[in-house]
Order: C-alpha cells, then structure tokens, then sequence
C-alpha cells in the first residue's frame, strides 16, 4: 500500500512540474544552508583528528595558550608545558600507552634543498616528540616517520613532509624523501613523508605543519633562545594515547599530584606572586581526539550563531512547503472528499500526503547537499583567503553529513508534512456530491497565516541581526586606530629562521632598514617585535618603582614590544609627553621606555609619568626602563577587538636587560627578533613586493619575505571572521527575506483566486479597483504587522544573544531594527502587490462565473 | 398605472463574444425600454442571452456595439471607476446563488455595498441596513453568518442587500433558481412587494410560473427580443 501511495505520489510530482520545482528549490536552499553549516561546525566543533582511535587520546588542558608562556603557574589552568615537566609526566605516568609532546604554534622555516642557489622558501614547522607519531596512529606514506632515535641530543637533523605539502610544493617528487635540505640554513633530512590526511596534532586557520622535526633539534634552529632546556618556558601541548579501562579521573588526580610535586621542587625558583598562586593552580585532563581544539575555541561562537541563522533560513523555506501543501490540499479537497466518499480513512489519506511531503522533502534534501557542498566551498574560500590560507577542512560532505542532511529532509517531510496532511483529510465526503458553495470568499485558514506571521517574525530577527553584524563591521574597519595604515604596508619577516643570532640583529636591521628606505617613494621604514594589529602579543606583568609589589589576583599584566628609532613617526602615532624612542637610545645609554595612555591611566593615573621608573620580571628590576615618553593609544591587539587599548610599552631595539631566570633572558633575547617592517609608501608604487623581496635578498639571500600586504588589507583580515559572520548572515537574512516574501505571495496569491468570485461580487456591488486593491494589501500587511510584533522583541532578544559579536552597535539599535522592517516593508509590498493588482483586474462578469 | 418616466433605454444593442476563431453572437440588435416603476421578466431558453443582457444592464459587461441610457446618461463607455460608481448607486443585484459573503455577517453583508459609498456615516450605513433587514423580515438575523442560514434566508438577505443602497432598479438573476417551490415562492412574493412599493425591478427567469408576477415579459430567443407568440412557433420548430 505505502508502494501505491509512494508510486501517486510521484505521479502527483510529476504533474505539477511549478509546484514541485518551487516547493525542492526552496527546500534545497533551507537545508542546504543548514547543511552548509553544520559541514563546519561538524569539521571544526565535532570532528576528530584523522588519527587512530581518537576516543583513546587524552589532552593535558582544555585551553589553548598559544605560542608561549613563562613561570611556573599559569593562570585559570596548566595549559601549556615545558620540556622537562613532558618528561617527568611521560616517565612516571604508566597509564599511557604514549605520551606526545608537540610545539604549541609552529616555527617560521626558510627551506631550500641542499645545493640549490634558488632564495628560501617560507614553510611552516613544528617541534614534535619521537613518540609523536605512534602516539596518534600515524605512519608513513613514504620513507619513515619521525622516531625516539631520532629524538635524541645526538640524532642527525631530520624531518619529516606533510603529504599536503609534497602534494602542492613538490609536485610528488619521490626523491625528496632522503633529500638534503637547508631548513633555518642548517641541513636536514627528510626521512618520510606523512600519511595523507594527517594535518597534526591542531586544526587551525594557521601553523598547519610542512615540516615536523623532533623535538630535540630545537636548539639547533632556535640557538640561545632555545626554550628546551628552559624549566619555567612552557611551549608544549601534551596529548596521550591511554591504556584501555583507565579511569580518567583518576588518572587527572594523578597528573594534578605530579604537576604539584614538579612546582613544588621549584619553589626557590618561583616569584612570590607565583608562590602566592600556587595553590590556586588548575588543571584539567580533557578528551583529545580533536586535538588542540585552537579553531574550536575561536569559532565556536561564531559558527553557533551561524548554525541559528542557517537555522531559521530552513525554518522558513519550511513554513513555505506546508503553505504549500495545505494550499495544495485545498485545491484538492474536492477529490479527497471523493476519495473519503468512496471509503478512505483518515490514516490512510493523512499518509498518502505525508509520503507526498516526505518525498518532496527528500528530492530537497538531495539538491540541498549540492547546495551545501558549494556553501561550504565557498564559504571556505572567503573565510580563509589570506596569503597562508591552507585549512585542512574538506568541503566535500562527508557521512556525518549526508546523515545530517538526511535527517533534516526526513524531519521537514515528517513535520511540516503532517499538519497540511491532517488538515486536508478532514474533507466531508458530502463535499464530493454538492461541488459549490452557495457563499464566497474562502479566505486563507489561521495555519496558513500563522505561518506567514512566523516567517516575517523570523526574516525580521535575521535582517535585524544581519544590519547589527554589519554595522558591527564597519565600525571596526573604520574606527580610528591611532596610527595610519593609508599608503602603509606591513612586511612579515624572521631573522631567526635566516640563522642570526642576537648579537647580529643590530646590524641587520641597519642594514635592512637603509636598504628598503632606498626603495623608491619610500617615505619611511621602521621594524619592530611586532607591530600593530599584526596579531602578536607580548605580555608582562610589570613593577613600578615606588610602588609595592602587586599580589597574584592583581591584573599587572601590560603588553610590549621592541621597536627601531623612527616607528612612533613612521606608522603616525603622537608623542603626547616627552619625547620618541631615538638613535641616541643605545645599548650603552640609560634603559628607557614609551608607555602609552593606557598605561598611564593604570599605573600612574593624575601623576607625572616621564621619569619613573618599571621594569618586569621581579621588583627587583623596578627600576630597569625610565619612562621617557608617552604616546597616544594605539588600537594594538588584534584578537581582543573590544579591548585594543592594553597598557603597554615600547623598548628600543638596542637596549637588553639581564634577568635572574633562564626563561626571561630567552623571552628579552627573542624580543629583539623583529618579525615586521612597517613601510610608508604614498601613491601607487609599482610592484612593491617584488622590490621589498628583491631588497632583502641583496641583504640577504637566506631572509624570506612570509607576508608581505597593504596595512588596510592586513586589518580587514584581521576582521576576516566578522566579515564572515556578516557576511552570511546578510545572505541567510536576503534569502529569508525572499523567501517569507515568497510564502506572502503565494499566500495572496491564493487568497485572491479562493476570493475571485467574493470580489467580482464586491464588485458588482459598487466597489472600485482602488478598494480592492486596498483590502487585499491591508490582508497581506496585517499579517506582516503581526509578525514584526512578535519578531521586534525577538530580534532585541536576538542582539542580546550576539551582544559579544557587536562592537560599537546597542543589541536594541533602532535604525538597525527600522531597517530591518523597512526592508520587510519593502518586500511584503513587492511580494502582495502582484496578487493585489491581479485582483483589482478581475472582471466582475468573470468574477461571478468563478465557482 | 402609466410609465412615461424611462429608466433604462437600449437601442440595437449586440454583444459578440469572440473565443479563438469563433464568433458567438449572444445578443443581436436589441431594442428594450423599462420605466421607473415597471416590473419586467426577461424570459427564454437556456443560452438565449437572459443573463448577458442582465449583465450589460447592471454594468457589469459591456456591448459590442449599441446605446445603452440609464437614466437618460449614456452609459456604454464609462470608464470602469464610473461604472463601479453607477453599479454601487443606481443598482441592486440579486443573485442566483445569493451570493454572500461568507466571512461577513448577514449585518456586515448588507452593509458592503453602502462602505463602497464615501462620505456615508457609520450610524446611516446601521439605519439603512436595519430598515432594509425589516423589510425581508431578517432583522432578528443581523449577527448570523449566511452558513446558519437556510437557502431562503439567504435570498432575503440578498435582496435586503440590493436594496440597503435605495438602487434605481432591482437586477434579479434566476432569484429563485436555488430555491424549493416555498422559498421561491416566498421570494417572488417579496419582489412583488417590493414593486408595489414603488420599486424598478427587472427579473431574468426560465420558469414561466414566475414570470407571470412581472407586469411585462420580455421573450429572448438567440439572442434578440421576440413576442410570445414568435417564441412559441421557434420552440416547436427547435423541438421538431
């Protein structure tokens, strides 16, 4: 039977091409935007790594302190681990099978194969233990991968390939492997290539691995500012394979005692804000087979937000398909009260239509997965576009998927399906017998309505919230940053990985800066540490001289960075006090410092800055850098857009502190890597890059230009997520829009034909076009009216649910709200005034012929 | 009674309706003249052009060719507004199937035709509504909805709504056409009181026993204006 009906139903499909196009085109768009979605929050929220058994892996830490992190206690919780903590924990922890310890980030390489005269060229690389690979499952392609023998002091240098990389760079060339390369000028190895798939140990938008070497050869590429050997420098995440049947808690007891009794044996070594935080430290084992959960943590939100806005994209295209049924059904009650006078039971005519609305839902569903697959490669595409823009997320959908999209067809087939289905099998079979009715003017029924009105609630939320994301988006690009970024580049560089050491910086960065300023049009050029909205930071907590020492639950914490003579000019930043960072501030002259606003409103708030003195690491270096200058704040951080404004200041290049600890000299001696150039070049330049990377190859050839962009540029992408966010959320509001504009029409459009002979008699009785006109649009906008009744406190709801995505915009805006139904205004004009004309043409004559 | 007020007067009126390559003439030279106060049955068979005519009267249709006066204006070149106008102030329909509205009330149908009028007050609109809801004794009725009402129940709420406008002429299209011999005859009874009071009526019927309650037949007979007798020689030559 349900055959028979499977078989009608498709028939039924097949004679009405309009209705069963309409109704799979915007099924299609409602779950394939949904699908869209749920590819990425399936990729990035719920996937596991592509590694053996990923349920058996176990995290130390569920936050990510991404690159570095110094002392012996760390805020909220243990995160981040230095080498000699990995070991005590893999040496003494025997419920894993294998412990992994990897570099948290990655290294800037500059690569060339041994021998070739061709410039280096930037890779990604990444400092793994020798269990790295067994821990998770992973062998060769090629060659072998990475081993404990490896991992050793003596080990000669290797590295192994990600299949990515020899796929995309090396065109699958087999003779690399046991190839010499210079990587950061030294030579190493490759050994193997990775099995294909495997992208590490971290999904993230950056720092995807060319290269994996052990963790050993750190000091060989990072030299004195090696961190290995280094107690309190903390740059390893540690993921676990455990044995079967342990206890995870238990096993988090054990850890937590270790980690304990480790700070404990270097409690001489600690500060005593430490020493006052230590009982307060946290740590937590969490579940590790998605790895360092880096992209999860920051799109999370975003993709949540995205899924609701998908969300309520199906929500409408369903509202559409039930209109359509229960409209369907109407028209049809005639041949269901045949039907029912003939013998047909309720059940059986409500699963007749449920098949109906089922199989539409899956002839949806099925191009609704093409739409998916296309959202998903596009939205890739646009969401990571920057010059490093690698993503390990394949936009083909995958079973997880599929099944979700099945789910959803299923499920609006089922749903959306029943009540038209319920409704339309209430035909009275005496209805087969009489035919007409003897009074006019069906009107539309309250399901039909209640649908429309939900639909312009919804359409309403989404357009409110898209105008808010927006203007959100616009007030970040075009706020006022404090330094130019008009006719501004910025240049991405590491001298590290060209094999300098500190003592050549200097001298380097003289000879870098005289070259690039002969550049023609080059107004001026500086370098720094890191420079603004780059997406570095640096922090300290600071002492001030005079000052007490601040306890452990005081927020003392500033960022910094070291920059060249010449950067507050060159990037147009005002002194406000005093005086720049200048030539004269040499190694040999007092240490010296330019705080910001910020900072001063911090540390020194009514008091006369210029002259004081701070310093970091302990007070007894309170009175390390003089305050020489004060400058106006700079909206410096990237990744906390809302608060950009941090305390800060700025050391010059050639200045160097002596500290107590390993850690602090490694961190004072890593500042002096300046890893941009800032370079103000007005008008059109020809071809800038090419004669950026031309000058630092004469500087020399083993100095890779990573990045090189307009500052404008760099800064939009550093908005590339609220781009995104905004992005999409317009599309899912215009197609929302269209498609509640959609539902209106057919719904007046329906109104009008049930009401053809209701208006031919209105007609007959004196009324005008104009009247008619009036009554079927004052119908259509009752409808929206209501809708935005309960869709305005929804979408104020809604701004507040988003609140943490806004900046500079109230969740209550009203221009954006009047936008908003202004453009749903608009739209239920557009979409009742066709109907309504339509109307306002019929005939009287033809009118009153109309049954 | 004499009937030297004219109210409607059509001369060589023809309607043509044209559907692919075919023409069909509905209505062939029609000359018909209908006083203020008259009663007139239009009569004939099925397809003879009673309805169209009836239309072309009410404005509802127009002519193909031909002059049509109400009252003394010519009328077959309004623009639809005019027409829309006259039909709300000059005429009263009644319908076949009643024709009411089913989401009004029987109070809300009567009034439709007077909230098409502008400048008519809301407490004029009640008056009229209710002298003309006495007058079909469906008074006691105003807040039912036509569903609860029976078939000839539904007939006098549609003549009250023909009449709530004081139209200058009744149009009645097969008044009865949906009704049992009582309720037919019960509505037959109310148009002729209607006419006693003074009212233009012109009704389009096939049934001859109702005709005889007009004072005046007008015979149609494919589409043209024919005397009894004429009509009763063509039907038997049909029949034969």
């Amino acid at each position: 039977m349900p055959l028979h009906d499977l078989r009608h139903a498709l028939r039924q499909l097949r004679k009405s091409p309009g209705f069963t196009l309409t109704s799979v085109i915007t099924l299609a768009l409602g779950i394939g935007a949904t699908t869209a979605i749920f590819a990425l929050v399936h990729a990035v929220l719920l996937k596991s790594l592509p590694v053996a058994k990923p349920d058996e892996l176990w995290r130390f830490g569920d936050k990510t302190h991404c690159c570095g992190w110094g002392g012996y206690t760390q805020d909220e919780e243990f995160s981040l681990f230095n080498y000699e903590l990995y070991r005590r924990f893999r040496d003494n922890t025997p419920a894993f099978t294998d412990l992994a310890a990897f570099e948290g980030g990655g290294e800037n390489l500059a690569v060339r194969p041994m021998g070739s005269s061709q410039p280096a060229e930037t890779r990604e690389g990444q400092f793994v233990s020798g269990n790295f690979f067994r821990t998770f499952g992973i062998g060769p392609w090629m060659g072998r991968v990475i081993s404990e023998s490896d991992d050793q002091d003596s080990a000669p240098p290797v590295a192994v390939m990600s299949y990515h990389t020899w796929v995309t760079k090396y065109g699958k060339d087999p003779s690399v492997v046991g190839a010499a390369f210079q990587i950061n000028s030294k030579p190493f190895t490759v050994i193997g290539i990775a099995a294909p798939g495997f992208f590490g140990a971290a999904l993230r938008a950056w720092h995807i691995p060319d290269f994996w070497m052990p963790v050993s050869q750190e000091p060989v590429l990072q030299g004195e500012t090696s961190r290995l050997k280094v107690p309190d420098a903390n740059w390893l995440d540690i993921i676990g394979r455990v044995r079967p049947g342990t206890n995870p808690k238990a096993l988090e007891a054990q850890l937590k005692t270790e980690l304990r009794q480790w700070q404990v044996s270097h409690l001489a070594d600690m500060s005593p804000q430490e020493k006052e935080f230590l009982p307060k430290q946290q740590f937590h084992l969490t579940p590790g087979g998605a790895g360092v959960t880096d992209m999860r943590e920051y799109y999370h939100d975003s993709l949540v937000l995205l899924l609701a806005a998908a969300g309520c994209v199906l929500l409408i295209a369903c509202a559409n398909l039930a209109n359509l049924l229960l409209v369907r059904g109407l028209k049809n009650r005639q041949q269901t009260s045949v039907r029912v006078a003939l013998g047909a039971s309720r059940r059986r005519l409500v699963r007749k239509a449920l098949i109906e609305s089922v199989v539409l839902g899956m002839l949806g569903g099925a191009a609704g997965v093409a739409v998916a697959y296309a959202g998903t490669a596009l939205i890739l595409r646009l969401a990571f576009s920057g010059p490093q823009s690698y993503v390990p997320i394949d936009a083909a959908p995958s079973l997880p998927v599929l099944g979700f999209a099945l789910g959803l067809s299923l499920f609006t087939g089922v749903f959306f399906g029943v009540a038209p289905a319920w409704m339309t099998s209430h035909a009275q079979p005496v209805e087969a017998l009489r035919g007409a009715n003897r009074t006019a003017g069906q009107k539309a029924r309250w399901p039909q309505k209640a649908l429309v009105i939900a639909q312009a609630a919804i359409s309403l939320v989404l357009l409110s919230a898209a105008a808010m994301l927006a203007q959100s988006l616009r007030n970040l690009e075009h706020q006022n940053f404090g330094f130019a970024t008009q006719d501004h580049y910025i240049a991405d560089i590491d001298p590290r990985s060209a094999g300098y050491q500190p003592q050549q910086l200097d001298l380097l960065y003289k000879r870098i800066l005289d070259r690039v300023g002969r550049i023609p049009g080059v107004k001026a050029v500086t370098a720094a540490t890191y420079a603004p909205m780059s997406g570095d930071s640096w922090n300290e907590g600071i002492f001030v001289q005079g000052k007490p020492a601040p306890h452990a639950e005081d927020n003392y914490g500033v960022s910094w960075t070291r920059v060249m003579p010449g950067f507050f000019a060159t990037v147009n930043n005002r002194i406000l006090m005093g005086r720049p960072i200048t030539e004269q501030d040499t190694a040999n002259s007092p240490k010296v410092a330019v705080v910001n606003e910020a900072f001063v409103q911090k540390f020194f708030k009514g008091e006369n800055p210029i002259g004081r003195h701070f310093g970091i690491d302990d007070i007894t270096h309170a009175g390390d850098f003089e305050i020489v200058g004060v400058a106006a704040d700079m909206h410096y951080i990237s990744f906390d857009l809302k608060n950009s404004d941090r305390p800060m200041f700025f050391l010059p290049s050639s200045q160097h502190v002596v500290y107590g600890t390993k850690n602090d000299n490694a961190g004072e001696k890593w500042s002096h890597y300046f890893y941009n150039l800032v370079i103000w070049l007005p008008g059109h330049p020809d071809s800038p890059e090419t004669q950026l990377r031309r000058a630092l190859m004469e500087v020399d050839p083993n100095l890779a230009l990573i990045e090189f962009a307009r500052y404008d540029d760099k800064i939009a992408l550093e908005f590339g997520q609220q781009e995104l966010i905004a992005n999409l959320t317009m599309l899912f509001g215009a197609l929302a829009l269209v498609l509640a504009a959609i539902g209106l029409y057919g719904l007046t459009a329906y109104t009008v034909e049930q009401r053809t002979n209701e208006i031919g008699i209105r007609m007959a009785l004196g009324a005008n076009r104009g009247s008619v006109l009036s009554m079927v649009l004052r119908s259509a906008f009752l409808q929206v009216l209501i809708g935005l009744a309960i869709g305005i406190p929804v979408a104020i709801a809604a701004g507040r649910a988003i609140t943490d995505q806004l900046y500079g915009v109230q969740p209550y805006d009203p221009l954006m709200l009047a936008l908003a139904t202004l453009l749903l205004g608009l739209a239920a004009l557009l979409a009742s005034v066709i109907p309504a004309r339509r109307a306002a043409a019929v005939e009287p004559m033809r009118a009153l012929r109309t049954e | 009674m004499a009937y030297n007020d004219t109210l409607i007067e059509i001369e060589d009126l023809t309607k043509v309706f044209y559907t692919d390559e075919v023409e069909t003439h509905a209505l062939s030279g029609i000359h018909l003249t209908i006083s203020r106060g008259e009663y007139v049955a239009m009569s004939g068979p099925s397809g003879c052009g009673k309805s169209t005519l009836l239309s072309i009267l009410g404005l509802l249709d127009t002519p193909t060719a031909g002059r049509y006066l109400l009252n003394n204006k010519p009328v077959e070149n309004l623009s639809f507004g005019e027409r829309s106008r006259i039909r709300n102030q000059e005429i009263g329909f009644i319908f076949q199937s009643f024709n009411l509205i089913g989401d009004l009330t029987v109070e809300e149908n009567v009034e439709l035709p007077l909230t098409y009028r502008a400048g008519m007050p809301s407490a004029e609109r009640k008056k009229r509504v209710k002298e003309a809801l006495e007058r079909v004794n469906m008074a006691h009725r105003m807040r039912h909805y036509p569903a609860q009402l029976s078939g000839g129940q539904q007939q006098r709420v549609a003549v009250a709504r023909a009449l709530a406008g004081s139209p200058s002429i009744l149009l009645a299209d097969e008044p009865t056409g949906n009704l049992d011999s009582k309720n037919g005859e019960a509505v037959m009874h109310l148009l002729a009181d209607l006419h006693r009071e003074g009212s233009t009526i012109c009704m389009v019927t096939h049934d001859p026993r109702f005709a005889k309650h007009a004072q005046r037949e007008v015979h149609l007979f494919d589409g043209k204006v024919v005397s009894e007798d004429e009509l009763k020689k063509l039907t038997e030559e049909v029949e034969a």
